[in-house]
């Protein structure tokens, strides 16, 4: 029982809090949405839904263009009801996307610091079309390298984090996903997501980058975990939950 | 019509030991998809020189059927179709080096930060959900002083 729990202790950190139904209504929702959006593609601009701002970004002029458009979301656990009677759709939110760095800037400086959330919350940074999900198809053969910071670190590290991966310092072609930073009750978690979790090069140029620009002692833990690890955990923890009959 | 463009296509004989000869010279006209192949490209016959020097002994042998008549008759015209085949290797080759999706865009960390302080940067995105994350006004770059005096010791990782 308790290896059950460790196991979802380690893993800690992104967007496994959500139950599968609403998983699916979402991504119904999305799809309706993309439709939508395909019959407004001569409006490059067209804010297709407030919920999900399904735009296509494109950099302003004079602005300094990024080799990859992304979105930056926001998740947060309902604190006090359990995990799977939430709707996915009320736990993770679209702020929004940016193609240059100057938009970047503009998103970045007006939303709140990972230092001054409160509770049980993540901000995400991914490549815009990749769902910070393990399910998204980008992400389902990946993993990610999990590195947990003490309190008061988070804000730095994130910053530094997802400068790096915004300015392709990574050099691992297209095979970064996203960014994660997760508050938890002790300790904060920076996590980085890549495409193909069997793929040791770029697994190992990924960890020395994040030494490099994380500026990490040499003693810091880094641990890397498969999604398909992390949705095993999820499961047995959710099959060990029902079968006690707690939900 | 004006998206076409006349371009010279020249054909040369070749025979062995001897400089290529221009014989003809037609003027094509080009729609624009073509044009832009072309632009870069206007010396056109000069691969096929390759077959009729010495500077390459071992291609010659190895294609003794086209080279070895090449050398011996001479080739007295190219069909379009092979002179475009010649342009686009030549500029699949130029591709490689110089497309820019094959160009990374990188940028350091002091570069963007820098990048952060520019008007532009600061001013309020169009599409801003209301949300409790989401700030009304742009905070100041750079992170809290709290946090910047706990990174220079060295026990800052949990």
């Amino acid at each position: 029982m308790n290896n059950k729990f460790d196991a979802l202790k380690d893993d800690d950190s992104g967007d496994h809090d959500q139950d599968q139904g609403s998983q699916k209504d979402c991504e119904k929702e999305k799809n309706d949405n993309d439709e939508d959006n395909d019959q407004n593609t001569a409006k490059k601009k067209v804010c297709v839904s407030p919920k999900y701002n399904a735009t296509i970004a494109v950099p302003g002029v004079g602005e300094h263009p990024l080799q990859y458009n992304y979105s930056f979301w926001y998740s947060r656990r309902t604190p006090g009801r359990p995990a799977s009677t939430q709707s996915y759709e009320s736990n993770i939110k679209q702020i929004g996307s940016f193609a240059s760095v100057e938009q970047f800037w503009r998103f970045y400086s007006h939303m709140i610091r990972p230092g001054d959330l409160t509770g049980h919350s993540d901000f995400h940074l991914f490549k815009e079309g990749i769902k910070p999900m393990w399910e998204d198809d980008a992400n389902k053969l990946g993993g990610k390298w999990i590195i947990r910071l003490r309190k008061g670190l988070a804000s730095r590290c994130w910053e530094n984090l997802i400068l790096a991966m915004l300015g392709e310092q990574f050099m691992v072609g297209e095979e970064i996903c996203g960014a994660v930073v997760s508050v938890r009750f002790q300790e904060d978690i920076i996590s980085i997501w890549n495409k193909t979790a069997s793929d040791q090069a770029t697994i190992t140029r990924i960890r020395d980058t994040l030494r490099r620009v994380l500026n990490l002692p040499p003693n810091t833990i880094m641990e890397y975990k498969t999604h398909t690890d992390s949705i095993k955990a999820w499961e047995d923890f959710h099959g060990l939950v029902n079968a006690v009959g707690g939900r | 019509l004006a998206w076409a463009r006349d371009i010279k296509v020249s054909v040369w004989h070749l025979s062995e030991g001897k400089e290529p000869v221009c014989r003809r010279t037609y003027r094509v006209r080009m729609e624009v998809s073509r044009r832009r192949i072309l632009q870069k490209h206007l010396q056109p016959a000069r691969p096929l020189r390759r077959c009729s020097t010495d500077q390459d002994p071992c291609f010659r042998n190895a294609e003794p059927s086209v080279c070895g008549q090449a050398g011996e008759k001479t080739i007295n015209s190219i069909g379009v179709e092979q002179f475009f085949e010649i342009l686009h290797l030549q500029t699949q080759t130029l591709q490689k080096d110089s497309t820019p999706t094959k160009v990374r865009i990188s940028y350091t960390r002091d570069f963007l930060i820098q990048l952060a302080s520019s008007p532009i940067a600061k001013r309020k995105p169009d599409f801003l959900p209301e949300h409790p994350v989401v700030l009304e006004k742009a905070r100041e770059p750079g992170v809290p002083r709290l946090e910047k005096r706990s990174d220079e010791n060295n026990e800052m990782f949990a």
